[in-house]
């Protein structure tokens, strides 16, 4: 006897050669010592057998006509029909609730981010008051920034 | 065919009834059978590029399975009609002065039909697919244990089934 239990189903896997060499040898033994389990395999090899004796079965002419006028992908209508498959049973996962909750939520938000969050002072760097200053306090015509004040104040850069 | 992979033309030519008897099995009816074709193709279709060379019958079973497994789910979460496991829609084969040996083959797909889900996919996987209990175990996710197990209940319950309608 080998270390796996030896229940019924093994007689299953008896009949369809799943069973390794041990197992098999240990349902043989048990086969021999039981009329039970013989009665059982007989009624199951029969049923397998019956199984295994079923007819192939085939669509009707007109199905297979139908699939093989055209690959079911390039069908735009079997296209459509996938994506709404797709997308109902994506609107099944999401509840109508929750799909209003979470654009409420979303709206709220931004609106929190627009009123509540402050915002940067904007700068406005007053270069035509600054270049104006600093050419009335140095000395005319010596240094770089005061040969622009001229020019700097009718561009309004400040504005 | 190149480099092994089949087109899908021919995968719908050569292997459609495989598919249709499969599928037509698992499903107990013509109508729903064609739906689990048609679906299955399409996931062949789009699946061709990934398949690796191999059996392209155990690639298809899975496939075919996989779609009906997904189908009876959404008819779970939403039934509609009877379904082919509602126990008070199957009706027993009827009565017959012999028993179970003559009347087995012709009461089979009735009794496979009645046959509850857990039960009937490894069967049909088995016995009409000719799927190994590993390949079985890949498709339905579960251990080799667990298929042994439902494919030694499936097939004592449809012999029990078969033999009361003909008591």
């Amino acid at each position: 006897m080998s270390e796996h239990e030896l229940t019924e189903d093994l007689l299953s896997a008896y009949v369809d050669d799943e069973l390794d060499a041990g197992a098999r040898a240990d349902v043989e033994a048990r086969l021999a010592a039981s009329s039970e389990w013989q009665a059982i395999l007989d009624e199951v090899r029969e049923t397998r057998d019956g199984l295994r004796g079923l007819p192939q079965v085939d669509g009707p002419p007109e199905f297979w006509t139908r699939i093989m006028a055209g690959d079911p992908l390039q069908d735009d209508a079997e296209k459509d029909q996938v994506i709404d498959l797709a997308s109902e049973r994506r609107r099944r996962r999401i509840p109508r609730w929750g799909i209003a909750v979470a654009g409420a939520a979303a709206a709220a938000v931004v609106v929190i981010g627009v009123v509540a969050v402050p915002q940067p002072d904007r700068v406005r760097p007053a270069v035509a008051v600054l270049s104006n200053e600093h050419a009335a306090r140095s000395s005319v015509g010596n240094d770089v920034i005061s040969s622009l004040a001229s020019i700097a104040v009718p561009t309004r850069l400040g504005r | 065919m190149a480099d092994g992979i089949p087109t899908w033309e021919e995968v719908a030519r050569d292997y459609g009834r495989f598919l249709y008897t499969v599928a037509y099995r698992l499903a107990g009816n013509d109508d729903d059978a064609q739906d689990l074709v048609q679906e299955a193709l399409l996931r062949v279709r789009r699946g061709l590029e990934r398949y690796e060379p191999g059996s392209l019958e155990g690639w298809l079973a899975r496939i075919v399975t996989n779609v009906f497994l997904d189908d009876m789910r959404r008819r779970k979460r939403r039934p509609t009609s009877a379904l082919p496991d509602d126990p008070d829609r199957v009706v027993p084969p009827a009565p017959a002065a012999d028993v179970a040996s003559r009347e087995l083959p012709a009461h089979l797909q009735e009794a496979l039909a009645a046959l509850p889900e857990d039960f009937r996919v490894p069967v049909v996987l088995c016995d009409v697919a000719d799927q190994s209990y590993e390949q079985i175990a890949t498709t339905l996710g579960v251990p080799v244990g667990t298929v042994r197990s439902r494919i030694h209940r499936g097939r004592r319950l449809l012999r029990t089934t078969l033999t009361e309608g003909a008591a």
